[in-house]
């Protein structure tokens, strides 16, 4: 009987169409995904040779007054792409993997943004992610909607119910070569994913494997849970196609809006007002309290004074500058918390819904969502603080510019680890699985079969 | 007898379970996305204005200071809500909600709602056109799908041509049946779409509102026509009502969420445009070396001086009476903003190139035609979010050149220190953008137009050739 149900779905002209569809989208998305790695790659190579030469350029410009010389000079920090992310681009088309910053007041350079079309960011990347989320299910649906119901329109129902001493069996045979074959895809996809985007193997790589598997797994379930209900053909592919648009558009929408709705952000705009007001304010007003204020952050650097009566002096500058992050300190917290906690919000909602977990667990792999995002803007916040504080000496002392190796201000890496929770990651999709089977067990049990 | 069919259809429709369930489903969806979406734009909309109001306060305040450090200073422009935007959010949520307007450097507009969001904005958003260009499609379909095909089944179509009815009355009887029930869903919600534009303006409904409100109302109209007499062809042709779901949903999935991504994916991927870095760099070359490339700061710097020192008929900076820095700076500010146009006309031309992909796609696709025209008119498509970027520039610009003239006149070059009287603020207009007006928006969007009229001519025709034939 195997072997003919496996010649009858070898035969099946719209089934093998089904897998080559899959097949070619999956090709497609890969394409995609290695045109965004390659082009990123080519703005980090151009960035750190331009960073090198327009330091150079500054040198020659401005060698006498290294104050003035920083004014210019930008140190670019890469938030380090894995090509893993190449499948699954998550936020990293919005949010930027490269930032350049002077050491000037860091609030105003923070959350610049990439030139983007608008357009192209609504529709999103047709990523491997979005194949997997979106297409799949379609196919699998499309698979298996009438696992029972053809057998029971075509008639040929009571003859396998006569003829087979355990219909069961065979529809689970029917399913294990549809569900086979629709692994067999998705591996062969990630297969030469690996190679086409020389993605190393390691634990996030097998934890992707992992979730892309078992979000496979839950459709199948689910479309097992649906044969068991014993409805007609139409019925269905309604129930199923309802179950793919409420998980795959409405929820997330859903969950979206409500994140949205509960954790407002108003402070984005009161950091960068803060922040302004805080440095610009301080040129029409008495230099001391700033420059006094200034010794209060940085007790270290009390024995710098503004010379007395000057107009002007590197340490009044940038103790201005230095105003204008200190007193958007407040708000930027702030917003950085309420950024964390609609992440927190999402990803908990997320977790009852397979098609969400899924995506948040493969853009958290890729290292392509937001709290990748928020940690990279941490490291940036450090690695600016550590310039400063490099800097703020020899400009305090007027060192001379020759001094320094200005050759060695290449650009800096972020590397981050995902970190692997293999557990919160698996469970939720393996528990819903395990559920949709264990539900259509007691359905094909009731029924008679 | 297409009366009858008609009323039959819309009875048997009302009294059906899946009608009452999806129905419900949709009418409950539509409602929670009118009534959240309008709950966001309100708080929005008072953010914003509640934000520009206190820029320009702290502007107007600012206190008597050097013109040019008030032209550092600068302000913020901030994207007002168009008032149908909560119908329908469009790009929206991907472009930046304000711009820093200050002097020598035009900044990207920064706050947009995808960055402060998880991926799960990447999903799509639950607005009311979400609902309509998705969902209620889907339900036409599940609705539809068997109109003609189980009247096949049941050997009832027989009857009903042996009485000398024909099939193209039968389709048209059965897609006004649809019709009327499903105005009970799209109805209310448009309604209440209308009581809430009310409430947003506070009464003062512009004419330029309303028609935006009834030109989306016609092609969403149009948009249900063409799924509901699409169905019923298909159900009319297919050889049973099975095949008949099966292609209408395999039409969905490619109208509806393939075909979007995938033409704009194209798009985007023949038309390369620059990153952040190579147009910011190609901006500084262009500064540096000229616009021309043989004309580079110093030489042009020069060639002013001696320009100004012969216009006032003297030997050097110090003899002239107007401030020579704030002279050199306005011709810095002029030739900078030059140079950015230019790359920012260059640029956007590129991103308009992609988005024209998908937008001639809706000849073949009726979703990107309602899709555009119902972004375009509730105000929230890329058009309008580009104006707004292109009139905070050009104020940018004013608002600079406004304080370089005074600084020019009122002090000596090197004087730095001069401050300025703090009534020249006002000087400044309010920062007040408005739309572009609707017929800019029907000119930039006339494939869809023309998409929706080919749309309709295209299934009346379908609907009327159908033949007899297709009994056997």
């Amino acid at each position: 009987m195997e072997a003919l149900l496996l010649k009858n779905f070898l035969r099946s002209k719209g089934l093998m169409t089904g897998l080559l569809i899959l097949f070619v989208a999956g090709l497609i998305s890969l394409n995609i995904g290695k045109h965004f790695l390659d082009k990123n790659k080519e703005i980090i190579e151009k960035t750190a040779h331009y960073q090198q030469e327009s330091i150079a350029k500054n040198v020659e410009f401005h060698p006498k007054e290294i104050g003035l010389l920083l004014y210019y000079v930008r140190f670019g920090l890469v938030n380090d792409i894995p090509n893993l992310a190449g499948l699954a681009i998550g936020q990293r088309d919005i949010n930027p993997s490269l930032q350049s910053v002077t050491i000037r007041n860091l609030e105003e350079q923070k959350y610049a943004t990439d030139l983007m079309n608008p357009m192209y960011q609504m529709l999103g990347n047709m990523d491997f992610s979005f194949v997997l989320i979106y297409f799949f299910p379609l196919i699998i649906i499309a698979f298996c909607f009438n696992l029972i119901s053809e057998e029971k329109e075509e008639g040929t129902w009571s003859l396998v119910l006569s003829q087979s001493g355990n219909p069961l069996k065979m529809l689970r045979i029917k399913i294990l070569i549809r569900f086979v074959s629709v692994l067999l895809v998705l591996v062969l996809l990630l297969i030469i994913a690996k190679f086409y985007l020389a993605i190393s193997f390691g634990a996030a790589f097998w934890a992707f494997i992992l979730t892309a598997i078992l979000y496979v797994v839950f459709w199948f379930a689910l479309a097992w849970l649906v044969a068991s209900f014993h409805k007609n053909s139409s019925q269905n592919a309604l129930i199923l196609l309802l179950s793919w648009v409420t998980l795959t558009i409405v929820v997330p929408a859903g969950i979206n809006a409500i994140t949205v709705n509960l954790y407002p952000v108003p402070e984005a705009f009161s950091t960068l007002l803060e922040s302004r007001d805080g440095y610009h304010n301080k040129w029409d007003v008495p230099k001391e309290p700033t420059v006094a204020k200034f010794h209060q952050h940085y007790p270290q650097f009390s024995q710098f004074k503004h010379p007395e009566g000057k107009d002007y002096s590197w340490l009044w500058y940038y103790a201005m500058q230095q105003m204008g992050d200190d007193e958007a300190a407040k708000e930027a917290l702030a917003f950085k918390e309420k950024l964390k906690k609609r992440n927190a919000f999402s990803s908990t909602a997320g977790m009852f819904f397979p098609s969400i977990h899924a995506q948040l667990s493969l853009n958290a792999l890729s290292l392509s969502d937001m709290d990748n995002y928020l940690n990279f803007i941490e490291k940036l916040e450090n690695f600016h603080e550590q310039k400063r504080l490099y800097f703020y000496p020899k400009i305090f002392t007027e060192a001379a510019v020759s001094e320094e190796n200005w050759k060695k201000f290449g650009l800096e890496f972020y590397q981050e680890k995902p970190s692997l929770n293999w557990l919160k990651m698996l469970l939720p999709l393996l528990i819903i699985s395990t559920l949709c089977v264990f539900w259509a067990k007691l359905k094909f049990r009731k029924n008679g079969i | 007898m297409k009366k009858i069919i008609a009323n039959k259809e819309y009875t048997t429709l009302l009294r059906d379970k899946r009608f009452k369930i999806m129905g419900g489903l949709i009418a409950s969806l539509l409602l929670v996305a009118l009534l959240g979406g309008f709950a966001s734009y309100r708080s929005l909309k008072k953010e914003r204005d509640l934000a520009q109001k206190e820029a320009r306060e702290t502007w107007l305040n600012q206190g008597e200071k050097n013109p040019h450090s008030a032209a550092h200073y600068g302000s913020f422009a901030f994207r007002p809500k168009s008032e149908m935007s909560f119908f329908d959010f469009g790009v929206d949520s991907f472009t930046g909600t304000n711009v820093y307007l200050e002097a020598h450097r035009q900044n990207n507009p920064k706050f947009s709602a995808a960055q402060d969001s998880s991926s799960l904005i990447r999903f799509g958003e639950m607005t009311v056109a979400f609902v309509l260009q998705l969902l209620m499609p889907l339900l036409i379909i599940f609705l539809c799908f068997n109109s003609i095909s189980q009247e096949k089944e049941d050997n009832t179509l027989k009857l009903m041509l042996s009485q000398g009815v024909s099939m193209s009355q039968i389709a048209w009887g059965k897609i006004q049946g649809f019709s009327k029930a499903l105005a009970w869903i799209i109805v209310p919600a448009l309604l209440l779409t209308f009581v809430l534009i009310l409430i947003g303006t506070e009464g003062s409904l512009s004419a330029d509102l309303l028609l935006r409100f009834a030109l989306t109302l016609l092609a969403y109209a149009i948009y249900f026509f063409v799924f509901i007499s699409l169905s019923v062809v298909i159900s009319a042709r297919a050889g049973s009502s099975r095949n008949a779901l099966l292609s209408l949903l395999g039409i969905w999935v490619l109208a509806c969420v393939i075909l979007p991504k995938a033409t704009t994916n194209i798009g985007a991927s023949i038309f390369k445009a620059p990153s952040n870095f190579e147009f910011r760099e190609a901006i500084h070359k262009d500064e540096e070396n000229g616009i021309d490339g043989h004309n580079p700061s110093d030489k042009r710097f020069e060639a002013l001086k001696k320009q100004v020192l012969t216009q006032y008929k003297v030997d050097s900076v110090e003899q002239l009476p107007v401030n020579f820095d704030a002279i050199a700076m306005q011709e810095g500010e002029k030739y900078s903003t030059m140079v950015y146009n230019k790359h920012f006309d260059r640029m956007e031309n590129i991103y308009q190139n992609q988005n024209s992909v998908a937008a001639y796609s809706a000849i073949l696709n009726p979703f990107m035609a309602v899709r555009n025209l119902s972004m375009g008119m509730a105000g929230s498509d890329y058009k309008t979010a580009l104006a707004f970027q292109k009139y905070a520039e050009k104020y940018r610009y004013e608002m600079v050149e406004t304080l370089n003239t005074h600084m020019r006149d009122f002090s000596k070059t090197g004087d730095w220190e001069k401050k300025a009287d703090a009534s020249i603020y006002a000087k400044i207009p309010d920062f007040d953008f408005k739309n572009p007006s609707i017929i800019s928006v029907l000119r930039q969007n006339w494939v869809a137009l023309l998409a929706l009229l080919i749309w309709i001519i295209l299934c009346v025709r379908m609907v009327s050739n159908l033949k007899n034939i297709s009994l056997s």
